[in-house]
């Protein structure tokens, strides 16, 4: 399939002007274009018809692949994707996004904080699981954990998933959390299937040249207990959620816009002066 | 002369919003006598007041007993706007009005300071590298280049070595410090 880049990027500039702004208090720090266009194509790939639980998308990864692929700009489509955030305006502006452009069937987001247990209705339900989490560079990736847990509670026992951590070889920790992801992978029963080294660079404006990769995973097997197990995370766990001594303190990130329905609080308009000529 | 802490905040220092920097440091001195404690602005990614400053602070103060800023002055061109921030927040959820006696202009965060005093510092920057955050492990002296001016820094496990001749160039003179004092840093609006 021949790539058409100029069709792919009027899609993803209005998929990226209708992300709402990084908190960088939540180390939402946002992919940048041409990364979001590669990691678009590898999950329409690998996650081809399947059902997709994304833990977290400040990225809008899930709004670019169900954009692109519904412009027929991908070489394959998830048959669904839902996007589970614990920020409203990232909820609304996926939502809204896909009713303006009449994608709701492919996908929705719904309001969802990783440290509640994972609700039932999610509960071993998707073919395939999706993360980009707060990296953990200062708790040996706690946050990490706590997402990856999530999105591995949300699969079946025949599952893929695609895991964003932080990758440079600069970097110590990032190497120190791709291990204790691999082992938390390992121990669920998956396997890394494909790995995408130093594959995005963020808007972070402090290192712009910090990368990360994808890790692509997947479990094959027949069984699997289905019996219902999410629990809330414990207190010690939030109380390093973010690296030591910062914990996670916030339930819901509210939008005040109601997706940009009512009018926006950040600016303020200044009369224009008249003379008597006027 | 004072020693090199095992973990500090580094921060350029100059004129901003409009004010030189003596007026701002007598302003903040003022400030220091009337309410007991001084709101320091700055913005920018770097040095986010909950992600970053806060851990680091709480650390420090753990292993070494507190946290200082080291200010370098320099000669600043910035000149941003010069609004007042009216309220402040160590969590972001719950705002409280700025004490008054404090006027903090210009700046999205601020760090909580003790007094501010002269103290003569020279920072090898080969010798240090960032404590917290996703820059953790950076050469101090490869993320304060260009655009970045601030920094949660520590010794480094691994000093890079660097010409006699040139050592000089990566030299930062601090000419005052000041005790961060809870909530160590907080956000302004």
């Amino acid at each position: 399939m021949s790539v058409d880049f100029r069709a792919c990027l009027y899609a993803l500039s209005d998929v990226i002007i209708n992300r709402p702004k990084p908190l960088r208090h939540f180390d939402q720090i946002y992919m940048k274009l041409p990364d979001m266009l590669l990691q678009a194509e590898l999950i329409s790939r690998w996650f081809d018809g399947k059902s997709v639980l994304f833990i977290g998308d400040g990225d809008a990864i899930g709004l670019a692949v169900t954009h692109l692929a519904a412009l027929e700009l991908l070489p394959g489509r998830p048959q669904h994707i839902t996007v589970l955030d614990f920020d409203e305006r990232v909820v609304n502006s996926v939502n809204r996004f896909a009713e303006d452009y009449g994608e709701s069937d492919w996908i929705r987001a719904s309001l969802y904080n990783v440290a509640d247990a994972l609700p039932k209705d999610f509960w071993h339900a998707a073919n395939a699981f999706y993360t980009n989490p707060p990296w953990g560079a200062s708790n040996n990736g706690s946050s990490v954990k706590a997402f990856i847990e999530r999105g591995i509670e949300g699969v079946q026992a025949d599952a893929l998933g695609c895991i964003v951590i932080g990758d440079h070889p600069s970097y110590q920790w990032t190497h120190e959390v791709q291990v204790a992801t691999q082992n938390i992978l390992l121990e669920a029963g998956f396997r890394v299937a494909e790995m995408l080294p130093e594959f995005h660079r963020y808007h972070l404006d402090d290192d712009p040249e910090l990368t990360s990769c994808s890790l692509i995973v997947q479990r094959q097997t027949d069984t699997l207990d289905d019996s219902y197990t999410s629990r809330p995370l414990s207190a010690e766990h939030k109380a390093n959620f973010y690296g030591s001594n910062s914990p996670l303190l916030v339930q819901y990130v509210r939008d005040p816009t109601n997706g940009g329905k009512l009018a926006s609080r950040d600016v303020t308009l200044e009369r224009l002066e008249t003379t008597n000529n006027d | 002369m004072i020693d090199i802490p095992e973990r500090f905040i580094f921060m350029k220092v100059g004129n901003h919003a409009g004010e030189s920097w003596e007026d701002i440091l007598k302003r903040k001195r003022k400030e220091f006598e009337e309410t007991g404690m001084t709101f320091w602005g700055y913005g920018g990614g770097a040095c986010h007041p909950i992600s970053q400053v806060q851990p680091f602070a709480r650390l420090s103060l753990k292993e070494q007993g507190g946290i200082l800023l080291v200010m370098e002055p320099v000669d600043s061109r910035a000149d941003p706007d010069i609004v007042p921030a009216r309220e402040y927040s160590s969590d972001g959820i719950e705002w409280v009005p700025i004490p008054k006696g404090i006027t903090v202009t210009g700046s999205r965060h601020a760090l909580v300071l003790d007094e501010i005093k002269p103290g003569s510092l020279d920072l090898p920057l080969n010798e240090l590298e960032v404590g917290i955050g996703p820059s953790t492990g950076k050469a101090a002296e490869t993320y304060l280049k260009g655009r970045t001016d601030k920094g949660c820094l520590v010794k480094s496990s691994k000093p890079r070595k660097v010409e006699e001749g040139e050592k000089y160039k990566l030299v930062r003179k601090v000419g005052f410090t000041a005790e961060l004092r809870d909530p160590f840093a907080v956000l302004l609006r």
